[in-house]
């Protein structure tokens, strides 16, 4: 917890004189499926912050207050998050976590961004290619939205201009990975497809061994740069470069006796990747491409003598939004995947490929928006059907229904919680 | 934030003042005051030579009255700068929180053929995103003004309309010059929105008092008020809008405030990373 207490120091330093403010919001959320009232809770997301002439200290915390804890049941202890990213679990039912906490500001001409934040890479919506510095949170697999899954962590982000391009570099000594439900608790998300969960024979018992991290903070800290620019004919371009442990852990089985316990263990990658969007008239044309080398791939643990195979991996989005009716954004994605080292005991196809698509419209001088969502997998059918309405009733209180419907193949990724189906209904206000 | 919103809110920032000429050419603000000779082409030919700074920096309040009466307010501080071959707007949302953060970008060509360049930083997301220009005549923001008619502020390409000047009028104890625009082709009327429009102009400060459009049908669309005009650092500024639709009955009111023409603002202030690093 040593930063919170030298940021202070920091801000005398170069905050002074500072304009202080805060603010936040506060949401109340119910969701009902087919079991009855499935999650009822109030969350609330102050922020503080203090602006000088030179930096800006920002810092936004989440207190959450779950009547019903079936999405996290018992008191988690988060394995997969370093101390200084945990979430304060005070009791089944409540629970603090500071989100963002940093200082930026510029040093004649670098822009530095010190602190607990989210690095965002990448032209996709909801498909991760290149937006990899953050790890996630499933706890509500992947039904909220992506500023909210994704987990903030500690970083040092330094911008500077070389010429027309802009390069950002990262350093990120947090060693927080994404944070998966726990099957063992019997969390609403907890995965149980044979994809992400490995077949172990009936007659043995079962122990899963908590993931470690290695706790050597430079030695295993992830880094990289992204490098962008404008050209002059109208394209955004970016090149990526990530050095850094994938965020879901390997799973490898050690035997003894009648005892199997699955290990967890996380990886190192290089990512090269590249971006590219551009107007088209009432199209938006976006894409990005991404290698990833020593991705490690689950095995069919029934015959196969290895627990899982290594390969680079080529994934790629190709996006297109159109906009040419008024009030109207339909948007779809292509997102695909591939081993390029495949073997016939990975679980998965060799070839992943999924789609999304998206219908937003506007009503009312867009007090109403209504969406309708899907995204599917091409290879099992299986998928994600999403509705929502929204009403802005006043500045600061929007009311929200939506459904969540999951569909398809059991074994699929999102066919394994077809039992899911849920409404929701939230509140948001604002102050 | 809704997209087309939020490109409302940003072009309203180029809003009072701007215009698409090289404002370095500055030209007195009685350009050609023999009213006498005048036709319709060259009194709207004053109102866009009209300068209107080489940069300005402002904040801008917007309020929202739906039919019921019901009133959002939405607070956005933006800055505009003039460059050789174009004139870049950038928009950051302050107020209420839930929209705090938002962003939006653009790139306004002088070259008429070259499509303009925006795009939109959505903190939900956090991400900037590509956005489309072509959709000139659509309603952003939940106000009841075009991308058009904000990026223009009052100003119009005269390739695009047949004009014709109606006379003088006396309002408000002023000498308004009446002209009536009529964009030349149905298709030039369905991307604009409109069949026609009136326009009520001050010849003494070349801006529009008043602008009353009407829809593809014939049928009166909304009035456009121009309420407060004054000068800020030597430059002629619409510091209030009101806007009312006869259609839906919404209403529109922009107040502007915090005008500043003289502070310089960085060029790095016009980037995708200023986007996602906010106001600092």
């Amino acid at each position: 917890m040593w930063a919170f207490a030298i940021y202070p120091l920091v801000l005398f330093m170069f905050c002074v004189p500072a304009v202080a403010e805060v603010r936040g919001e506060f949401n109340s959320k119910a969701v009902l499926s087919e079991s009855g009232l499935s999650q009822l809770e109030q969350n609330l997301t102050p922020s503080f912050s203090l602006s000088g002439d030179k930096f800006r200290f920002y810092s936004e915390y989440r207190l959450r207050i779950e009547t019903i804890d079936e999405l996290e049941p018992e008191q988690f202890t988060e394995p997969s998050s370093s101390d200084l990213s945990k979430r304060m679990n005070i009791n089944d039912y409540l629970e603090f976590e500071v989100r963002e906490f940093f200082i930026d500001g510029y040093i004649d001409d670098f822009f530095l961004k010190l602190g607990k934040q989210q690095v965002v890479w990448g032209q996709s919506d909801g498909l991760r290619v290149l937006d990899v510095v953050n790890p996630l949170n499933y706890r509500e697999f992947i039904l909220t939205e992506f500023d909210e899954r994704r987990i903030p962590l500690w970083t040092v982000s330094i911008e500077t201009s070389i010429g027309q391009w802009q390069l950002q570099t990262v350093w990120v000594p947090d060693q927080t990975y994404d944070n998966l439900p726990d099957l063992r608790t019997g969390a609403t998300f907890a995965f149980t497809s044979p994809l992400y969960v490995p077949s172990t024979p009936a007659n043995q018992i079962v122990n899963l061994a908590e993931p470690k991290a290695s706790g050597k903070i430079i030695k295993d800290s992830d880094v990289g740069f992204r490098l962008s620019t404008f050209t002059n004919d109208g394209w955004d371009i970016g090149i990526v470069y990530f050095y850094h442990f994938r965020d879901n852990p390997v799973l490898s089985r050690s035997i003894s006796n009648f005892d199997v316990t699955i290990e967890q263990a996380y990886k190192r990658s290089h990512l090269i990747g590249i971006s590219a969007s551009n107007a088209l008239g009432d199209f938006i044309l976006r894409s990005e491409v991404g290698y990833s080398t020593n991705v490690h791939y689950l095995t069919n643990w029934a015959n196969s003598s290895v627990d899982y195979r290594v390969s680079p991996q080529l994934a790629g989005v190709l996006g297109i939004d159109y906009q040419g009716i008024s009030n109207v954004f339909l948007s779809g994605q292509v997102f695909a995947n591939h081993i390029t080292s495949f073997s016939d005991d990975i679980v998965r196809k060799q070839t992943e490929i999924q789609y999304t698509l998206r219908y937003e419209q506007t009503f009312e001088n867009e007090t109403w928006t209504a969406t309708i969502q899907n995204i599917q997998s091409i290879n099992r059918g299986d998928g994600l059907l999403q509705f929502s309405i929204n009403h802005q009733y006043s500045s600061v209180l929007i009311l929200t229904f939506g459904a969540d419907a999951f569909y398809g193949n059991n074994e699929g990724l999102f066919g394994q919680f077809k039992s899911e189906d849920r409404v929701h209904f939230s509140l948001n206000y604002s102050f | 934030m809704k997209l087309q919103a939020l490109l409302t809110v940003a072009l309203l920032s180029v809003g009072a003042g701007a215009q698409e000429v090289n404002s370095s050419n500055a030209v007195s603000n009685k350009l050609d005051s023999d009213i006498s000779v005048m036709d319709g082409q060259t009194i709207v030919a004053n109102v866009n030579n009209r300068d209107d700074g080489q940069q300005v920096t402002r904040s801008f309040r917007i309020a929202l009255t739906d039919r019921r009466g019901v009133t959002r307010i939405e607070e956005t501080k933006g800055f505009r700068k003039y460059y050789d071959d174009q004139k870049k707007t950038v928009i950051f949302y302050t107020d209420p929180t839930n929209v705090r953060g938002t962003a939006f970008l653009t790139f306004d060509y002088f070259d008429e053929a070259k499509e303009d360049d925006q795009w939109l930083y959505l903190p939900a997301l956090r991400r900037v995103r590509r956005i489309s220009a072509s959709d000139r005549g659509d309603y952003f923001l939940g106000t009841d003004l075009t991308y058009e008619e904000i990026k223009k502020e009052g100003k119009y390409d005269l390739s695009e309309y047949n004009t014709e000047f109606l006379g003088s009028v006396e309002e408000e104890g002023r000498t308004l010059l009446k002209v009536k625009l009529t964009p030349k082709t149905d298709t030039l009327q369905a991307e604009l929105g409109y069949s026609r429009l009136i326009t009520y102009i001050d010849p003494d400060i070349w801006i529009s008092r008043k602008i009353e459009y009407w829809d593809t049908n014939g049928n009166s669309l909304k009035t456009i008020n121009n309420t407060h005009i004054k000068q800020i650092n030597g430059y002629w500024t619409v510091t209030e809008i009101a806007v009312k639709n006869h259609k839906t009955k919404h209403s529109t009111k922009m107040t502007f405030f915090n005008i500043d023409y003289k502070t310089a603002i960085r060029d790095n202030m016009f980037t995708q990373q200023q986007l996602r690093r906010g106001l600092q």
